[in-house]
């Protein structure tokens, strides 16, 4: 019984980690910032998808360093995030399987 | 639970079953050399904040660890966090915390030298706790972890050490302890208290 009990409240746990996790990702900047190289100059797009569709947003010719560093930051956390709501829903899955009694506990 | 199993050097059979949770005991007149920016500093290892509704109580979580803290509730209790602006953190207000504060126990894992309550208070802190417990799976876990780590105390010779450490707590707490072990049949435990 105390096993079933601890299996829920991680359940708990993860699904509620779920929501943090994909709460983070949406707090991010969309898109990535790039720099395109057009006849001999340099320029720089937020390149994101849009219904389906690449879409590019211009931001000029030259960039603030905290706009640079915004977006490296946001492309480290959410391949980070990503991984780990991976690993979150793998949890959620076998925790809600075992509850049912289709793994072995 | 298995820190005690390091502690006792032995392979005693205690539930091999962990959560992900960590709690850290933060005493009230604890003074922080620096201040650190925890959620910050752990946001490169993926930990994000959760704030719990309405309390507002804070932790650290991530799919393998769940970092919280705690300091002992004294009073009439309330259940606002108590802040830790050291660590960029709160703090949860729990009762009974003071027994796992006044006797520490150090045992090293992994090159880590951890700081934990005496097995002794630990167990009998489990038994106390779970009787205001009102979720079941709650109360049924703690009395388990009570029990095992009590015996494991026992089964290492410190059967003398349970009974100053029962001695030495209100009679109110002795009455829900003798209590829970007699709800669950815990004879051994209750005749090294000689009771």
């Amino acid at each position: 019984m105390a096993i079933k009990g601890v299996l829920k409240e991680e359940l708990e746990n993860s699904i509620r980690m779920q929501g943090k996790y994909e709460e983070e990702l949406e707090k991010l900047p969309v898109g990535s910032l790039i720099k395109k190289k057009i006849k001999g100059h340099e320029y720089y797009y937020i390149v994101m998808r849009e219904k389906g569709k690449v879409k590019f947003v211009y931001k000029g010719k030259e960039v603030s360093d905290a706009l640079l560093e915004e977006y490296a930051r946001a492309k480290e956390l959410r391949a980070k995030y990503r991984k780990l709501l991976s690993q979150v829903k793998k949890q959620i899955k076998f925790l809600k399987g075992a509850l049912r009694g289709q793994e072995s506990i | 639970m298995p820190l005690y199993r390091e502690f006792y050097f032995c392979g005693s059979d205690i539930s091999a079953l962990r959560t992900r949770d960590i709690d850290f005991l933060v005493s009230r007149n604890t003074k922080f050399d620096n201040k650190v920016d925890l959620p910050v500093l752990l946001e490169d290892l993926g930990f994000i904040l959760d704030h719990s509704f309405p309390e507002g109580h804070v932790r650290l979580i991530h799919p393998e660890l769940i970092i919280e803290f705690l300091v002992p509730e004294m009073g009439r209790g309330t259940s606002k966090p108590y802040p830790l602006p050291e660590l960029g953190m709160n703090a949860q207000r729990l009762r009974f915390l003071d027994l796992l504060e006044g006797d520490t126990i150090i045992v090293e894992v992994s090159g880590l030298a951890v700081n934990l309550p005496h097995p002794v208070n630990f167990g009998l802190h489990k038994i106390m706790v779970s009787s205001r417990r009102t979720n079941v799976d709650k109360k049924a876990k703690d009395i388990q972890a009570g029990l095992e780590v009590l015996r494991l105390c026992v089964d290492n010779m410190d059967g003398q050490k349970l009974t100053e450490s029962f001695r030495n707590i209100s009679r109110k707490q002795r009455k829900r302890i003798i209590q829970s072990f007699e709800d669950n049949e815990a004879k051994d435990l209750l005749s090294v208290l000689k009771l």
